[in-house]
């Protein structure tokens, strides 16, 4: 019975997996834009030091 | 107790997992690189350590004789008071290369001095003595902006920097 549930379990979190793609590409995107404007930044200070 | 651990790890999404990660290493990063590049190249936010009564800036040494100092070895204090709506010394001229000791103070109320172009960002506050280095590796003519606003004459608060 305890293994059903976990059986249960994994097929729900395989579930959400498949639903939060779209959310990881986003967050992906955003992270990734994050990182460039802080290298640009830190680009910026450095060359007028 | 060990059910609910297991039921924990399994409720948490995998690819959660991986953004959480993901994000945690990037903070951990730029903190890296910021303390890094910190110490070993000597970065550091102009230090406000040193205090003045603002009502005797113009009695107290040097920020009663503003000015360029030479150091010697192509290095300048440049002492500076900045008060409404002007900096002392309003001009200034150095060669180029040359490393430029700031001191700024206000006798009044919270200026900045900033050059464009540059990492010259300097609050200048009242009871403080704000510090920065800067060198001058590029010859021009630098202009220097109040960029805290400080009155009716604000914008006309800005002074120049000549390197040649």
């Amino acid at each position: 019975m305890a293994n059903q549930d976990l059986m249960d379990k994994g097929k729900k979190v395989e579930k959400n997996d498949s639903n939060l793609q779209g959310t990881f590409t986003g967050v992906l995107f955003i992270g990734a834009f994050i990182a460039l404007v802080w290298f640009s930044m830190f680009y910026v200070f450095i060359s007028r030091q | 107790m060990k059910g609910d651990d297991t039921a924990m790890k399994i409720d948490m999404p995998r690819l959660e997992k991986i953004w959480l990660w993901i994000g945690g290493a990037m903070i951990v990063m730029f903190l890296a690189i910021i303390g890094y590049m910190g110490i070993s190249m000597g970065l550091h936010p102009p230090g406000q350590m040193r205090t003045i009564a603002p009502e005797a800036v113009d009695t107290t040494a040097p920020f009663n004789t503003p000015g360029l100092v030479p150091l010697g070895n192509n290095e300048y204090r440049a002492t500076v008071v900045s008060r409404v709506w002007t900096f002392q010394p309003n001009t200034m001229t150095i060669p180029v290369g040359a490393t430029v000791h700031f001191e700024v103070t206000s006798p009044d109320v919270v200026h900045g001095l900033y050059i464009p172009g540059t990492n010259v960002n300097i609050m200048a506050l009242p009871g403080r003595i704000t510090e920065y280095t800067y060198t001058f590796k590029k010859p021009g003519e630098y202009l220097v902006l109040c960029h805290e606003y400080c009155g009716t004459g604000h914008q006309n608060m800005m002074g120049k920097v000549t390197v040649q």
